[in-house]
C-alpha cells in the first residue's frame, strides 16, 4: 500500500506542469505573460507552437517556453541561470545588463532598422557632443524614418534635448546638407553613416572633404525590446541563435506573429551590438 | 599577391575549373592563414564539417576582396573553431565549379553566378546573406562607362563600337545590362560592333583606360543613378589613385539588381549554416570599425536571403542562354576587342 502510494506520488509529480520558477531541462525561453502558465513544450497558441518547434528542430534539443508575471521576473530568472534566452524590454533589461546582453532586436520595416547615424557640426561651432546640440536647428536629407525619426531617437537616447531643436531643415541630399551647414542655415547635419561616408570619403584620397566638420554624435537608437542571453553563453551558441532568428520571418513566417507580439512590433529580427539596450551606450 | 590576369572563357570551362581556382590565384598569403585550433578538438557539427573553405572571386577589386575575406577568416575561425581557408579565383566559374564539386562550403558571388550554380547544383546551394545599405536598400546597378574625353554621350552613340563585358557569369557586367538592353529593343549581340570578356571588373576598367574598348559594363553601387554612385570597381580604383573618376563618364545604367549573395552548401550541418550566418550578420553591429576596414559601407548590414530573391536572375539567365542559342549573331570573344 505504501509502495503504491509512493508510485502515485511520483506519477503525480511527473504529471505536474513545470513552473516558471523551476524550468525543466532543455533550452528555456522566458517571456512575460504567455497564454500558458509555467513552462510548456506544447503551447496552446499556434504561433508560439510554431516558434518553439522551429527552434527545437534547429537547436536539436528540447525547447520550452516559460511564462512569467512580468519582465522583471524574466530578467531575474535569466540572472539565476534558469533561462537560456529571454524576451525583455529595455527597463527590465537594465538590472541584468552586467550579466546579460541583447543579441536581436525587432526591425520596424523593410528599409528601417536601428540605423547607424551621425550628427555633423562645424568644428568652429563648439557643438561636439549630443548635449551641446540643445537649441540647434537640425538639417535632414529625407523624411524617411531611416534618415529622420530613427537618428532623432538615437540622438535623444544619447542625451540630446531634441525637443529644444529649432524647426527642421530638409534638403535634397547630403551634399546640399553640408552646404547648408557651412552656410549657417542649420547647426547640425543629421544623416545616416552611409550618407556620411558618401559625403566625406570622396574619390581622391588626397582630397579632404569634411575637414571643417566634427561628429557630435554617432550611434544607433536604443533597442526598446530584444532577445537577451547571458554573457557566459558560448559564442558559437550565441551566433547560432542569431543565425536562426534573423531568417525566422522567411523560414517560419507563421512563427513571427508570436515574437512580434512579444517584442512590440516589427517585421523581422536584426542582430544587435552588446550595448544595444543600454541607453546612450556605444 | 599575384596580379590578376585576364582569363578567357575557354580557360575556365568545367574541365579546368581547378586550374582556374588553384593555379591562377591560390593566394599563398591566405592559404598560410589557418586555424589556431587543432582539428582534433572538434566535436558535433564542427567535426562533421571539419573545415570552412570559402571561395571568393575578384569580382570588384582583388585587394578589397582579399582584405574582406582575410578579416572574415580570422573572425569565423574564432567563432566556429574550424580551420578557415579562403580561395580566390580569377573568375566566377572557378568558384561555381569548386562549390558544385563540394570543395567549398561558402562563397560570395554575383546573382548571375549564383543562378549558374543553382542550375548545376539545385537546392544543394542557397543564398543566405546579402548586403543591405544603411538606408535599407539592397541592390546595385550596371553602369555603361566611357572615357570622359570620348564623344559618346548616350548608349545610341555606341552603336557599332567596341564593348567590354566582365564575364559570362557577371550580373552587372554581362547578364543584367544585356537583359535591360533587350527590354529597350536593342539586341546587344548586334548593337555593338565588337565585344569581348575582360575577365573581371578591375580588368574592364584598365582595358577601358588603355583604349582596348570604347565602353564597358561595370558594377556601380553605393547610390543610385539620381544620387550618383560611391562604390564599385571604378570608385575603389580611384581611391587607390589608380584612376581618376573625372576621366570617366557613366552614360547609361540598368538596375537595381539584388545584391551579390553569400551562398552556402545546404548539405552541410544546419547548425554550421546557422552559426556562420549569425556570425557574419552580427559583425556590422558588433564591430563596425572592422566592417568598414574590410571595405563595406558604413552603416550597412547583412540581411538573410532566399532562393526566391534571385529567381528573377535565374529566369534572366535562362532567357539569355536561350537567346544565344537561338541567334548566335555575335559571340563575345576573349580578351580585348582592339589589338
Amino acid at each position: 500500500m505504501i509502495r503504491a502510494f509512493g508510485i502515485f506520488l511520483v506519477l503525480l509529480a511527473l504529471m505536474q506542469p513545470a513552473t516558471a520558477q523551476t524550468p525543466p531541462a532543455g533550452f528555456r525561453i522566458g517571456i512575460e505573460g504567455l497564454t500558458d502558465s509555467g513552462c510548456t513544450a506544447t503551447p496552446s497558441d499556434a504561433a508560439a507552437a510554431a516558434y518553439r518547434k522551429h527552434l527545437e528542430g534547429r537547436l536539436g534539443k528540447p525547447v520550452v517556453l516559460c511564462s512569467y508575471a512580468d519582465g522583471k521576473a524574466v530578467a531575474t530568472a535569466l540572472q539565476d541561470g534558469q533561462l537560456d534566452l529571454a524576451v525583455l524590454d529595455q527597463p527590465s533589461f537594465e538590472p541584468v545588463s552586467k550579466i546579460a546582453r541583447p543579441i536581436l532586436a525587432p526591425r520596424a520595416d523593410a528599409i528601417t532598422g536601428r540605423v547607424l547615424a551621425v550628427a555633423l557640426t562645424l568644428k568652429t561651432s563648439g557643438r561636439d557632443t549630443p548635449v551641446k546640440l540643445a537649441g540647434s536647428r537640425p538639417i535632414f536629407i529625407s523624411k524617411l524614418a531611416a534618415s529622420h525619426q530613427v537618428p532623432l531617437q538615437g540622438l535623444a537616447d544619447f542625451g540630446a534635448d531634441t525637443k529644444s531643436f529649432k524647426p527642421e531643415l530638409f534638403v535634397a541630399d547630403e551634399h546640399a546638407g553640408l552646404a547648408a551647414l557651412r552656410a549657417g542655415q542649420g547647426d547640425a547635419l543629421i544623416i545616416t553613416a552611409g550618407a556620411r561616408q558618401r559625403l566625406c570619403r570622396g574619390d581622391d584620397p588626397k582630397v579632404v572633404l569634411c575637414g571643417d566638420v566634427v561628429e557630435a554624435w554617432r550611434g544607433r537608437p536604443t533597442a526598446q525590446t530584444g532577445l537577451v542571453v547571458r554573457n557566459d553563453l558560448p559564442e558559437a551558441d550565441r551566433y547560432q541563435l542569431v543565425g536562426i532568428h534573423i531568417a525566422l520571418h522567411q523560414e517560419r513566417p507563421e512563427a513571427m506573429p508570436f515574437l512580434v507580439a512579444k517584442l512590440g512590433g516589427g517585421i523581422a529580427l536584426d542582430p544587435t551590438e552588446a550595448a544595444a539596450m543600454q541607453r546612450g551606450a556605444r | 599577391m599575384k596580379a590578376l590576369k585576364i582569363v578567357g572563357v575557354k580557360q575556365v570551362q568545367k574541365s579546368t575549373w581547378l586550374k582556374s581556382l588553384c593555379v591562377v590565384l591560390f593566394l599563398s598569403a591566405l592559404s598560410a592563414c589557418g586555424s589556431d585550433k587543432p582539428d582534433t578538438e572538434l566535436t558535433g557539427w564542427q567535426k562533421e564539417v571539419g573545415q570552412l573553405r570559402i571561395g571568393a572571386t575578384s569580382g570588384e577589386d582583388s585587394s578589397t576582396t582579399l582584405a574582406r575575406w582575410t578579416a572574415y577568416q580570422k573572425y569565423l575561425n574564432r567563432i566556429t573553431g574550424l580551420k578557415v581557408e579562403v580561395f580566390q579565383a580569377a573568375d566566377y566559374n572557378g568558384v561555381i565549379q569548386a562549390m558544385a564539386s563540394g570543395q567549398l562550403e561558402l562563397a560570395q558571388m554575383g546573382g548571375a553566378a549564383y543562378a549558374n550554380a543553382r542550375e548545376q547544383m539545385g537546392e544543394k546551394v542557397a543564398p543566405f546573406l546579402a548586403l543591405r545599405s544603411a538606408e535599407g536598400s539592397s541592390g546595385y546597378y550596371s553602369a555603361l562607362i566611357v572615357k570622359a574625353d570620348s564623344p559618346y554621350r548616350t548608349i545610341e552613340d555606341l552603336r557599332g563600337k567596341s564593348l567590354g563585358y566582365v564575364d559570362f557569369n557577371s550580373t552587372s557586367g554581362y547578364l543584367f545590362p544585356r537583359w535591360a538592353m533587350r527590354q529597350q529593343g536593342k539586341n546587344p549581340d548586334t548593337f555593338f560592333g565588337k565585344t569581348a570578356m575582360s575577365g573581371g571588373h578591375t580588368q574592364s576598367v584598365l582595358a577601358l583606360a588603355n583604349g582596348q574598348f570604347d565602353a564597358i559594363f561595370l558594377i556601380a553601387s553605393g547610390g543610385t543613378p539620381e544620387t550618383g554612385f560611391t562604390t564599385g570597381s571604378l570608385y575603389t580604383l580611384a581611391r587607390k589613385g589608380a584612376v581618376k573618376i573625372s576621366d570617366y563618364r557613366i552614360i547609361w545604367t540598368a538596375g537595381p539588381m539584388p545584391n551579390s549573395p553569400y551562398v552556402i552548401r545546404t548539405d552541410r550541418p544546419q547548425a554550421f549554416q546557422d552559426v556562420t550566418r549569425g556570425a557574419m550578420a552580427a559583425l556590422a553591429y558588433e564591430d563596425p570599425q572592422l566592417w568598414v576596414d574590410i571595405g563595406l559601407q558604413e552603416g550597412s548590414d547583412m540581411q538573410p536571403m532566399t532562393a526566391a530573391d534571385y529567381q528573377a536572375v535565374v529566369e534572366m539567365r535562362r532567357a539569355e542562354i536561350a537567346e544565344r542559342r537561338a541567334a548566335p549573331a555575335q559571340k563575345p570573344s576573349n580578351g580585348s576587342a582592339k589589338p
